[in-house]
């Protein structure tokens, strides 16, 4: 076994170094005085002992097993498989129950008996400042506290449809205004307790109660009257909640999903911050704010063999070269977001496997009526007109995004045939000399964030060419989400990452329109829309109402949906992704 | 030179309240609601949520108040909780002063070390090949900037020599582990000093040059002393006066290079925390940020001040 201090020379990473390290401080040694005699034997003595912590490849915890046991006894299924197993079945003519074979969502076992040490060092791209699910808001937040929590429901694999996880089934009337959920038996928290139907009933009151602040409230009232959906909800037994609802809810098993209700005891949610406790696959065990968040595997999670990593180290990395540096160095084993442009070469590295999935990413423009000309729909189709998509995925995404004409991922779980205005310079040109508005000042506000700046100025460089006298004010985040709130912008750009559901991105066209544009067709088919559970029907209406607002001079103009890009270690085996980009770290492993 | 000391710190103190005082209002001048950036495009569709977060924090409250309860904190070592972790921002401060401190100092030593050996090197070998080299030694440092070449040196050192760790984050201990640190802080803090040291080996050459022109040194020759110990002892000390003074100054390009330098390697410093900070208008990690920043000055201008006698006798502190 190898000792540690072994482990830790940086020179002893098998990546071999074109230049002798000795050669290299004589040369140093002959250009002057330059090293620091503490900084030079720390870093280059042989007998220096190596930082513990200077490559994190050893900093693996003392609990590390390098014989680690492939999980060998259970019959494991395929996620194609689970997805096959979910079953939706009527068991009685006024009910519908929804459930799925425990165990089906591990996945297929590792070839080898015997893994190496099982700890893994992800490479994020922000530090973690929250673990209470309940409040988080944003991406990089809920990193970690989507292992240690979880929900009734979870994300298909496949098919990204929700499936029963930590609830066994679910069965809901004809009407879809009664649901009972029945919550798995033997899941305990990482406290110890067992989780029960109480705990549902607490963690959705909590989400549900405005003092808590959470941004998922607004799943669980009805956005009139900002009253609560449920009439009643209620532990009938240790193990079962029944819930009634003021307004039908097809698919309620949504609100149980973990990234909008987590389940939380409630004795420990005075500390959930700082010392979160879930049900997860994996404990909280240290946070060291912008250095490393820990994660330990939880051996007493519900599902047989899961997981099958010991440990997580969650490492912050902000910069995107250093981020990839540090995974080519071997001192990461899993990055999120790869520089772009260097997606095709990472691609070609054999020592890498890069996975890049269309996200739910979707970068679009808000028209103003409020400054004329954009108050002249024809204006605003002939801008939607104006706009080349796969310039701007070449030029922001480097041809990896995908063109989007409504903000609803194009992998959602409800196909949508949209049929917006055609890319047509000539005929948006012509439209605007018949307005008389050719030359018209426009300025774009854009974020100056990623690759947002640059889709606006390849929707800008397309407006020039039509005769619109367009430029990009490039603002910093405050400044951009001021002169936002206040309406202070003609054209403005941004980028949402949401759920798969078209449902609350159609709002976006509907009563949540910020420009004030409403369409009272448009709202009735989105809310009729949400009230219907076949998918066929609900994609029929969803796309009766998106093509109905681009055609007819929408506000909102879709440009391109970005790659959900991840690029780690061919070592890394068993994750899976998702274009929501949630994270799932129970069925991944190392191979040997 | 005690009375000047004690007079010293008392401006310290008035320029650290200033500042502070300034940029507590000015932060909130220029824009950029917290609760905006919190809740983003949502913040439009549920300004209940906005509303919510600014009542916790205190952020509805007219300024003045705001000042007056920071004030308040301040004087008794409380300088706030971060409006989005929930951490006081003392702790927060402290944890990044760990690495930055550390940090600095090693940048420090090689803007001294690297600074000092080019301007000598080219003063007293003047017209040499060797003075050609630490000339373009200089020029070289003063054209890359600090964040273009932390790139470079992460990249070269980093990973394809791999003699330096990429996260630097992960070897700082500098109490328990100095050596690790040092480790970690060796690329990141040859980043930081590269650009002043050029600046101060162009000083130092150039005003030892003159000092070596000068009458004194004429003497100096004449009585027989040996040229290392005149152009030591005699003109180098001379020549040291402008140069510390623009070691002072360079400790404000020091700090701004560590914010971009604390990005490239991971480093959980100060200026990485004061670059998140502002970018999330997170108010009171900025005002301790900046809290440290004006106390950093005004500790190193009082030191760049107390070494000057020590260099020639005929300064007065008074």
């Amino acid at each position: 076994m190898t000792s540690r201090s072994e482990e830790t020379r940086p020179e002893d990473d098998g990546r071999g170094s074109p230049v002798d390290r000795r050669t290299f401080l004589k040369w140093m040694g002959y250009g002057g005085s330059l090293v620091a005699a503490g900084s030079l034997a720390a870093a280059c003595g042989e007998d220096a002992p190596a930082p513990d912590t200077a490559a994190p490849a050893t900093a693996a915890p003392t609990t590390a097993a390098p014989t680690t046991a492939a999980p060998t006894t259970a019959a494991p299924t395929t996620t194609a498989a689970m997805a096959a197993e979910t079953t939706t079945a009527l068991t009685e003519a006024s009910t519908t129950t929804v459930t799925v074979a425990p165990g089906t969502t591990a996945p297929p076992p590792p070839p080898e008996p015997e893994l190496p040490p099982q700890n893994i060092r992800l490479g994020i791209d922000g530090s973690i400042q929250n673990f209470d699910y309940h409040k988080q808001f944003n991406l990089t937040d809920a990193w970690a506290p989507s292992q240690i929590f979880r929900g009734l429901s979870d994300l298909d694999p496949v098919t990204y449809r929700h499936v029963p996880e930590q609830a066994m089934s679910w069965e809901f009337s004809d009407d879809y205004m009664e649901w009972t959920f029945n919550v798995r038996r033997g899941i305990h928290f990482h406290n110890g307790r067992e989780m029960t139907a109480d705990d549902v009933v607490y963690s959705t009151m909590r989400v549900l109660n405005p003092e808590t602040g959470s941004a998922y409230r607004a799943s669980f009232v009805n956005a009139e009257t900002d009253e609560s959906l449920f009439k009643t909800i209620e532990a009938t037994d240790s193990h079962t909640i029944h819930i009634t609802l003021h307004q039908p809810h097809p698919r309620l098993e949504e609100l149980f999903f973990v990234h909008v209700n987590a389940i939380m005891p409630q004795e420990a949610i005075a500390d959930m911050n700082t010392n979160p406790v879930g049900s997860g696959p994996f404990r909280f065990k240290e946070h060291i704010p912008d250095v490393v968040t820990i994660l330990e595997k939880n051996t007493n999670y519900w599902e047989e063999d899961l997981p099958i990593l010991d440990e997580i180290r969650m490492i912050p990395i902000p910069d995107e070269t250093s981020r990839l540096a540090a995974l080519r160095a071997g001192e990461v084993d899993w990055i999120r977001n790869p520089p772009r442009v260097e997606i095709p070469a990472l691609q070609a590295d054999d020592s890498l496997n890069v996975q890049v999935l269309p996200s739910t990413w979707v970068d679009w423009f808000r028209i103003s009526p409020r400054y004329p000309p954009l108050d002249n729909p024809n204006v605003r189709r002939a801008i939607a007109m104006s706009i080349n998509r796969d310039a701007a995925n070449e030029r922001a995404l480097f041809g990896l995004g995908a063109p989007a004409y409504t903000n609803v991922p194009p992998l959602s779980n409800v196909p949508l045939n949209i049929t917006p205005p055609p890319y047509d310079p000539e005929g948006a040109r012509a439209i605007l000399e018949a307005e008389g508005v050719l030359g018209f000042d426009l300025e774009l506000t854009a974020h100056d964030v990623a690759h947002i700046k640059k889709v606006a100025e390849s929707v800008a460089a397309d407006l020039q060419a039509v005769g619109i006298n367009a430029t990009v004010a490039a603002l910093e985040e405050g400044f951009w989400a001021n002169r936002w709130s206040q309406q202070d912008w003609q054209m403005a750009n941004s980028a949402s990452i949401s759920f798969m559901d078209p449902g609350p991105r159609s709002r976006f066209i509907g009563e949540g329109d910020v420009t004030g544009y409403t369409d009272p067709e448009i709202s009735a088919w989105i809310s009729e829309a949400s009230a219907v559970a076949d998918v066929e029907e609900r994609g029929r209406l969803y796309s009766m109402a998106w093509n109905k607002y681009l055609n007819e001079g929408a506000t909102f103009i879709a440009i391109v949906a970005a790659p959900y890009a991840v690029a780690m270690s061919n070592k890394v085996k068993g994750f899976p992704m998702f274009p929501e980009q949630q994270q799932r770290w129970e069925t991944a492993w190392i191979e040997a | 030179m005690g009375a000047y000391v004690v007079r010293r710190l008392a401006w310290a103190l008035v320029v650290t309240v200033g500042v502070t005082t300034l940029v507590f209002f000015l932060i909130r001048a220029i824009g950029g609601d917290p609760a905006l950036i919190r809740y983003g495009e949502m913040a439009r569709e549920h300004p209940e949520l906005a509303e919510e977060f600014r009542r916790q924090h205190g952020l509805d409250k007219p300024l003045v108040e705001q000042y007056w309860v920071f004030v308040n904190g301040a004087v008794r070592g409380d300088l706030g909780n971060s409006l989005y972790s929930g951490q006081p921002a003392f702790d927060i401060l402290k944890r990044g002063l760990g690495v930055t401190v550390p940090l600095a100092i090693m940048s420090l030593a090689f803007t001294v070390l690297i600074g000092m050996t080019l301007g000598m090197t080219g003063a007293f070998n003047h017209r040499t090949w060797l003075d050609g080299v630490a000339s373009i030694a200089s020029l070289v440092g003063v054209a890359l900037p600090s964040f273009y070449l932390a790139m470079l040196l992460l990249l070269t050192g980093g990973l394809w020599l791999g003699w330096f760790p990429i996260i630097g984050s992960l070897g700082i201990d500098a109490l328990g582990d100095p050596l690790g640190t040092a480790h970690s802080l060796f690329l990141p803090s040859l980043a930081v000093a590269m650009y002043s040291s050029a600046s101060i080996s162009r000083m130092l050459r150039s005003s030892t040059l003159e000092e070596l022109r000068r009458p004194y040194v004429l003497v100096a020759r004449a009585k027989g002393l040996p040229s290392s110990v005149v152009k030591t002892r005699h003109a180098l000390r001379n020549a040291l006066i402008p140069t510390v003074t623009l070691i002072g100054l360079h400790v404000a390009d020091l700090i701004s290079g560590l914010i971009f330098v604390e990005v490239v390697f991971t480093l959980p410093g100060v200026g990485r925390l004061f670059l998140e900070a502002v970018s999330s208008r997170d108010y009171i990690v900025i005002q301790a940020a900046v809290f440290f920043f004006a106390i950093s000055f005004s500790v190193v201008n009082l030191i760049t001040d107390l070494l000057y006698p020590l260099l020639n006798p005929k300064v007065r502190l008074e």
